[in-house]
């Protein structure tokens, strides 16, 4: 039992370094873009437009993070 | 539509991951024998075909709008995570990936790990058979992903498995007579332009998947490409002179 938890937790880890990478920034980003995309679309706005304006904040935000690393 | 630009992006991802796993199993094979790497490298590819087969049909089934909003929304992360390597790297904020070096530190590696251990219990070299395994194995994840992801999402798995073949098949036969790293693939660039492809497939899957209607359905991606690629290359453009400016400060390790 304790072996499969050991295990399963890595998998956990291991899938998510996959999906998410180095920067929960991202992932972050995509889910408010997808939540804000349902919301205007329930709300009968034109929608399409929401996820790509929020990812690109995203994108800048985790870069800032990295650049700031790396010039520190 | 989507049909041939689902094949380009299936197939330069594959491409490019099959250009870091062949670097590992040239310079294993180079150094201690051919044998137990190809093993290996069968092995691994045995699994992903697996993966592939089982995972496929299963995501298939699921009703396209929830499809598209939980896989898109994957890629789409999957995606920016390969765009922001690609934009740190071309901003010089991050090494560029360098398939010579990483080729004579696998040799360098490979000649280390001595003689006493090539010998296994079926005769071959478990160092090699467990390198090329894991290699492969760990790189053609990320194919096996987007061959599923892309094929579900446009219900064309056999067209991006085809793609992933064919781009697997190339590069191999290209390592075949070069035997030696593929260090002339522009990997760089490659990834540059799969992070864009991957960004604007989730883009376009996963805000259809949450609901909404793109202007002119399929063709917007005609014109999320190219907005995708423009918004990086200013990012790139930022970077640089940022960078420009924290080096005249003497400020960046990178």
């Amino acid at each position: 039992m304790k072996t499969v938890l050991i295990q399963s937790q890595a998998f956990g880890r291991f899938l998510w370094k996959f999906i998410v990478g180095e920067d929960i920034t991202l992932a972050i980003g995509v889910v408010l873009g997808l939540l804000a995309v349902a919301l205007l679309h329930g709300g009968g706005i034109v929608s399409w437009w929401a996820l790509p304006v929020i990812w690109v904040v995203a994108l800048i935000i985790s870069l800032r993070h990295a650049t700031r690393k790396s010039g520190a | 539509m989507t049909g041939w630009l689902l094949f380009v992006a299936a197939f330069l991802a594959c491409a490019v991951e099959a250009v870091e796993a062949t670097t590992v199993v040239v310079a294993v094979g180079v150094t201690r024998g051919w044998k137990s790497p190809l093993r290996g490298m069968s092995a691994a590819l045995a699994v992903l075909a697996i993966v592939i087969v089982g995972l496929g049909p299963a995501i298939s089934s699921i009703p396209l709008s929830p499809l598209r909003l939980i896989v898109g929304g994957l890629l789409l992360v999957f995606g920016l995570g390969w765009v922001r390597k690609a934009v740190l790297r071309a901003s010089g904020f991050k090494d560029l990936h360098d398939e010579d070096a990483i080729y004579l530190k696998q040799v360098a590696a490979a000649k280390a790990a001595g003689t006493e251990v090539r010998a296994g219990r079926l005769g071959g070299d478990p160092y090699g058979f467990t390198l090329a395994f894991k290699s492969v194995l760990l790189e053609g994840l990320e194919v096996a992903f987007i061959v599923v992801t892309f094929g579900a999402n446009a219900r064309e798995i056999p067209l991006a498995a085809l793609a992933a073949v064919v781009a697997v098949a190339l590069v191999v036969v290209v390592a075949v007579i070069v035997r030696g790293p593929l260090s002339k693939v522009p990997e760089n660039t490659i990834k540059y332009a799969v992070g864009i492809l991957l960004t604007s497939f989730g883009t376009f899957w996963g805000a259809e998947g949450a609901g909404a209607h793109w202007p002119g359905s399929d063709v917007s991606l005609l014109g999320i490409i190219p907005v995708t690629a423009l918004v990086t290359f200013v990012l790139v453009a930022v970077l640089r002179s940022s960078r420009r400016g924290l080096a005249t400060m003497g400020g960046v390790t990178a």
